[in-house]
This record gives C-alpha cells, structure tokens and sequence, in this order.
C-alpha cells in the first residue's frame, strides 16, 4: 500500500526554521523532517505538510519571502498490518 | 587588617561582567539537557536549538533595526566579522577611510591588506576623539570603497556621527562599515537609517551575552558583492563543492558558538525586557558621577569630552606625573578596583588623543555597577593622589 506525503524543500535549514516558525503561528501543522533523498540532493531539513495546506503555506511563502526549492510529493510504503502512531 | 571589601569590576569595556540575568542558566540547560547541532541533526531536540538560534537572529534584527533577520550572520567574536569585511571584499586598488580612533581590529587587517594593494587614509580626529562628517566628503575618491568607523571608542568613549556618516557614503556610492563594539546594547543605532552595509557587533560587552560569540549584519548591495572569507560546510546544498548563496550559510561556514549564541539570547531577552534606555541612563548616571568627582583631583586628566555629551560610559584617566600601570596596579591590589590600563588595542586612538605611549587607565561602567562603587573609587583615587 502506498501513502502519499508532501514536503517542502529548502535551500537550507534557517528557510526551513523560518516557515515552520510562521506556520506554527498561523495554527497550520507541519512536521519537521530530513529531506527524503528521493525528493533532493539537498541533505537539510524539510517541512512535512498535508496536502489542504498546501495553497495557504504558498501564501505564508511569499508574504514572508521565505526560499524554499520547491513542494513535492513522495510516495511511501505503508504496512497497513503495523499500529501507527502518528 | 582593615574589612576586606567587594571587588569593584570597571572593565566593561573588556568585556561585561556580570552578564545578563539568565544567561549562565541557559548556558548550562544547553550543555546538560541537550547541546545538539544546528543545521547538521535531523531530530526534535536539534531543532529546538535551531528555533532559538533563529529567534537570537530577530533579536539582533530588531536591535539594530535590520529589516530582515537572515542578513544577522554569527561569528566567533567582531574581529572576525571586521576581518571578513576587510580581508574578504577589499581588493587591490581600493582605498579605506577610517577614523583615527580605530581599534587594532580595524587596523591590523588594513595593515595586512596593505600588502595586497589595499590603501587608508585617516579622517582627522581631534584631542578629544572627535571626527567631523564634514571631513569625509572631500576625502573620498575615485577608488574609495568603504569608510570604517568606530560607533565609540573603546579609549574615551566618544561617540561617532555615524548617521551623518553614513548619509555622505549612501549618496557617494561608498559602503559604509560600523563596528559597535563599545555601543550595542548601549546607544541605538538603526542601520536603515544610518545607512550601514555592514555592521560588526560583538555578544560580550554592551550586549552583556558570553565571550566568543559576535557577528555582522549585512546589507542586499554588500552581499551581492561579498565572498566568503571562510568556506566550509554548512548542511545544506551539501551535494556541491561550491559555498551557498543563501544567507546566513553563505558566510557561517563550521559550526558555530551554539552556548554562545543561547547565552546571548538569554542577554537580549533581558536587554529587550529591560530597555535600552534604562540601561543607557543607568550607564551614564554613574559617568556623570564618576566625571564629577575625577574632576576634584588635580592630578587626573579626564581624556576625551569632559562631560557626559556624545560619549558612552567609557571613561579614560592620564595619572598626570605617575606611571598608568602602577596606577592601575594599586587601584587593583588596594583598593579591588578592576581597570584596563595601556594602550587598549588602539595606537592610533591614543596618538590622537596625545596619550601615546603612557596609555591611560580606562573605566568602563554597566548598568550592574552603583554610585556607592563610583564613591569607593573616587576615594581611593582621592586617598592615592591627595
């Protein structure tokens, strides 16, 4: 089974601090994360976020000129036959 | 044997002591409860330190009203951010104005590039460290790419006219570099409106955060121009062999001074609460006091402005007929009177002032010290000299 998750890349970690900051203050969640290798060579963090958020982080993007490389989707493999926890 | 009494600590234009309610606890939660590292640890805790780093960069930001915080770069103290200045953007052919009261952090660099084809010359500064913006629109010339100023001095506490200053650099295309060693956390300084490109600040005097850790805060038209001085890792874009673009990466190559940056954090936590007004008027109270009672000793010269007007609380005494040293010795060792006492880093300083090479005995105040140590002191002075 696959499980789409989206994240938002920067060019580094401060840009990636600073959304995550911005975010947190508009009440929109978002997950501090490693940037998955399939996304981007780009071995900083990543912002994981759902995916009706995804217009408002935009907003937040360029209201607060923030860099960020881009926002990508990447699939994950999810054994439906483990718990979860988040 | 008389009552031993508290030791009276006038350094604080070495360094601030005591520092800041606070920081020595955030220093210590750092390095017991989690001291991870920025930008390189993928994990909540590292995170954590990274969001008050970054919340250190908007303090700084706001102190010195920087419009974006990412231009706030950390470095191990301002003589490296002066050196990143002077011996990462100058080049051959330019030419440097400074003031005649640079400190060596200044100078030594300059003195460096001179080799590299890089030329100086001083702004006049008279008997009393003053320098006249006047001054500095004739001396700019085809090749001249930056003027350097002290906000203050670290000798005799007389402050710059850097808005002024930096007004004549903004119409004449010169960048314009202030080092606020002797005056951040002290006088405000907005970098908008005083037009400085590059501003060198230090975490450990007026800023009252721990030794070894300061930085510059940098403006667009600079940064375009700039390269690194320092190269190295920085976490991010880690796949190229070329140093990052983006700020603050660009130029924070390593790791930086993490108990250093939460410590000052915690300072300008405090600074913020506490206002730097306050502070400023606590600080020059006590000058005022101390220049009043100084000014009943025949056998002391204040150097530099007599009053408290366009000076910090950086007060220097000449023991007219005595040797500094022996002065400062016996303030030290009979009195607990903690002084700076020589040439303080700045040669250039102390020949304007006509205290080269005797040097002087320098009195620096926080806000932290009282009237009652300013009395201990001039009784001392008046018990040395009467």
């Amino acid at each position: 089974m696959k499980e789409i998750q989206h994240y938002v890349l920067f060019p580094n970690h401060d840009n990636g601090m600073r959304l995550y900051k911005k975010l947190k203050e508009q009440g929109v969640k978002a997950v501090i994360a490693p940037t998955p290798r399939s996304a981007s060579k780009c071995c900083g963090i990543s912002l994981l976020v759902r995916e009706e958020d995804i217009e408002k982080i935009r907003c937040c993007v360029q209201e607060n000129s923030i860099e960020i490389l881009d926002i990508v989707t990447v699939e994950k493999d999810v054994n439906p036959g483990r718990d979860r926890y988040c | 044997m008389g009552e031993e009494k508290a030791k009276i600590y006038f350094d604080n234009g070495s360094t601030s002591w005591p520092k800041a309610p606070g920081v020595a606890e955030a220093v210590g939660r750092l390095l017991t409860e989690g001291a991870f590292n920025i930008n390189r640890g993928n994990y909540e805790g590292a995170y954590e330190v990274e969001a008050a780093v970054l919340d250190t960069r908007e303090q700084l930001a706001r102190l010195f009203h920087a419009e974006n915080s990412r231009r706030v770069i950390f470095t191990p103290g301002i003589t490296h951010s002066l050196n990143y200045f002077i011996r990462g953007f100058l080049k051959r052919g330019d030419h440097v104005l400074v003031t005649g009261m640079e400190h060596n952090a200044v100078m030594r660099p300059l003195r460096c590039m001179e080799k590299e084809g890089v030329t100086w010359e001083c702004i006049p500064t008279d008997r009393e460290g003053n320098v006249r913006s006047a001054d500095v629109e004739g001396m700019i010339r085809k090749n001249t790419r930056a003027v350097i100023v002290l906000h203050a001095s670290n000798v005799c506490g007389t402050i710059v006219p850097v808005e002024e200053i930096g007004r004549i650099c903004r119409e004449r295309g010169v960048f314009f570099v202030v080092d606020t060693a002797q005056s951040a956390g002290t006088i405000p300084l907005d970098m908008e409106e005083a037009c400085v490109d590059f501003l060198a600040f230090t975490g450990h005097k007026g800023l009252l955060g721990p030794q070894g850790v300061g930085g510059f805060l940098i403006s667009d038209s600079l940064d375009e121009q700039m390269e690194p001085l320092i190269a190295g890792g920085t976490g991010s874009i880690s796949d190229s062999l070329d140093m990052p673009r983006t700020l603050p990466d660009k130029y924070e190559s390593g790791t930086v001074n993490l108990p250093g940056i939460i410590g000052l954090h915690a300072a300008l936590s405090y600074i913020e609460e506490t206002g730097l007004d306050v502070i400023h008027k606590k600080k020059m109270e006590l000058t005022e006091h101390f220049l009043e009672e100084v000014k009943k000793i025949p056998a002391v010269r204040i150097v530099g402005r007599q009053g408290t007007e366009g000076r910090v609380a950086v007060v220097s005494l000449d023991f007219e007929g005595r040797d500094n040293a022996l002065a400062a010795f016996e303030l030290e060792q009979q009195y607990g009177i903690m002084t700076r006492v020589g040439l303080h880093c700045a040669p250039m300083a102390h020949r304007a002032l006509g205290t080269f090479p005797g040097g002087t005995v320098r009195f620096a105040f926080s806000a932290a010290n009282t009237e009652e140590e300013v009395d201990r002191c001039a009784a001392a002075l008046h018990s040395m000299l009467d």
